[in-house]
């Protein structure tokens, strides 16, 4: 699950702030290299960051299956629908089909567009969670403060992030709810039973969350939330040598991913 | 001897982070019995419930519903041998109106429709909803919403009916009323088995305890027996009925039997007591 796991890790003990940097120019290079070398090295740095963390990607279970799926969709959608001009493979349907016979191609420009786009979506979707996983969201949240982000929009990022593992369960007890009215679709029903039968799950859970935060936004207004301006912290966060030595990195590795990716 | 309906044999259940919430549990539950199980939080009362309709299979041991073990059957098969009303309406009203959240159930277990009607209304008449059938089930007060998740484990015709909590944030009338549901429904020839934290409720309405303490099952008979054992309760920070305890400090000075449960019982034994000192 995509939570907080305790640690003592290098990463753990880094300022929020430097990790939130991290992921924000980290998601920036990706977005705009087209370079497999870059990304490649992006992606090293991410693993070997997973690798000091201590934390086994496998913690992520269902969201790695996820993860592989949506990589795996977009790299087959844009293979089959982007095109280019050194053909593969063409038509992908055959002439004697009726109709659409004769229709699309595969090109390598097409091939390599979407293992790029699969490959950028694969590094940011191993990033975020490493960030999530290793950092407090209390120190999240004070990190995003401290670089400038109104407290509302900070407590606003929290609260979601709280709410998962809270969703999470909550979809385990309705599911189990139905299942004790001899509810069987969601297990072993086809694919149309299942999209018909998902109000017995999607209608609780929604109203279950509208009341909740109606519940939550009357429980921070009693407790005066916002009323002041300027707010103090029980808890506050300090970059030390090691916070800067590692932003220094970070910004080293990036201008230098930059300049590889103009260079090459 | 009457006929078991539930034979919980010997078990143990551990959690997969390694935490062992039930350890050991043995006991009968006989048809017709009305079962209240009590206990502070955490004394695994939940898990043994989740245990009974087969949401969990045991980890050691076995657990026999009607003659058929819990680990051979689904939990979607079980439900129609045992209902299970959780504490939360919330969590599982979804449709549009009253009717249809009852009919739910009875139509998964692909009944034809004349039945399903049937079901339906009978449900509905026991427990007073039909003016209120083409409600939206969400909108309703908590009381009502309480009496629309019996309905629809009613509907689906259970021999037995287990209540996780249902009196949690309800009035007295609603208190009354939702036990009331369960008494009737035992005087029809079905089991109940209530979890629940009101001693009073307890004391007014189960013919039999059994208290749970730290995963284990610590007090079990018939439910004056069971509250006249105040040592033992305490164990499980359980207080008997306040008429219980008054009558029990009041034996010391007068011969008031101390196994009393309801207020009826302590002045028809005081008003016994003062007239044969009259006479």
């Amino acid at each position: 699950m995509i939570k907080y796991h305790a640690g003592e890790s290098f990463l753990h003990k880094l300022d929020p702030r430097v990790k939130i940097i991290m992921l924000l120019i980290l998601t920036i290079l990706v977005f705009v290299t087209r370079n497999f070398p870059v990304l490649g090295l992006v992606f090293l740095l991410i693993m070997i960051c997973w690798k000091v963390s201590g934390i086994s990607i496998r913690e992520l279970g269902g969201y790695l299956k996820l993860l592989v799926g949506l990589v795996l969709f977009v790299v087959l959608i844009q293979t089959l629908f982007q095109g280019g001009e050194t053909i593969l493979i063409s038509p992908i349907i055959p002439d004697f089909v009726p109709l659409i016979g004769g229709m699309g191609s595969i090109a390598v420009e097409g091939v390599l567009f979407g293992l790029l786009l699969g490959f950028r979506l694969m590094v940011i979707m191993c990033l975020m969670p490493l960030i999530i996983m290793t950092t407090r969201v209390r120190d999240l949240a004070l990190g995003f403060v401290k670089l400038g982000l109104p407290y509302r929009y900070a407590f606003m990022i929290t609260t979601a992030l709280n709410q998962v593992p809270v969703l999470q369960e909550q979809i385990a007890t309705i599911t189990d709810a139905q299942k004790l009215r001899a509810f069987t679709a969601f297990e072993d029903g086809g694919t149309l039973q299942k999209l018909k039968s998902y109000p017995a799950l999607v209608v609780p859970l929604v109203m279950g969350s509208m009341k909740k935060s109606t519940l939550i936004g009357t429980a921070m207004d009693v407790r005066s939330f916002g009323s002041r301006p300027k707010r103090t912290y029980l808890h506050d966060i300090a970059m030390h040598g090691a916070d800067w030595a590692f932003l220094c990195f970070i910004l080293a590795f990036c201008a230098g991913m930059f300049t590889l990716n103009v260079m090459l | 001897m009457r006929e078991p309906v539930i034979q919980v044999d010997h078990l143990t259940y551990t959690y997969p982070n390694g935490f062992e919430a039930l350890h050991d549990v043995s006991f009968t539950i006989e048809k017709n019995d009305f079962v209240a199980i009590i206990g502070q939080n955490g004394a695994g009362k939940s898990t043994l419930l989740k245990n009974l309709v087969g949401l969990h299979k045991p980890t050691q041991g076995n657990i026999i519903v009607d003659g058929v073990n819990t680990r051979e059957i689904s939990v979607a098969r079980l439900s129609t041998k045992v209902g299970f009303v959780l504490q939360n309406p919330d969590r599982q009203l979804f449709a549009d109106s009253v009717e249809e959240e009852i009919r739910f159930g009875p139509q998964n277990l692909k009944l034809d429709k004349a039945e399903i009607d049937a079901r339906v209304e009978h449900a509905m008449e026991q427990t007073g909803l039909i003016r209120l059938r083409r409600e939206f089930p969400m909108a309703l007060s908590a009381g009502d919403r309480a009496k629309v998740v019996i309905a629809s484990v009613i509907a689906m015709q259970p021999e037995i009916i287990i209540l996780d909590e249902p009196t949690t944030g309800q009035d007295r009338r609603g208190c009354a009323q939702i036990m009331d549901i369960a008494k009737e429904f035992q005087r029809r020839g079905h089991t109940v088995i209530v979890v629940t934290h009101a001693m009073s409720l307890v004391a007014e309405y189960a013919d039999r305890v059994i208290v749970m303490c730290k995963g284990r099952r610590i007090l079990d008979g018939p439910t004056a027996e069971v509250f006249a054992q105040e040592e033992k309760l305490k164990e499980s920070f359980v207080l008997p009925p306040q008429v219980t305890r008054l009558a029990r400090a009041m034996s010391a000075v007068l011969p008031v039997d101390h196994t009393i449960l309801s207020t009826q019982e302590l002045s028809g034994c005081i008003a016994a007591r003062v007239q044969a000192n009259q006479m």
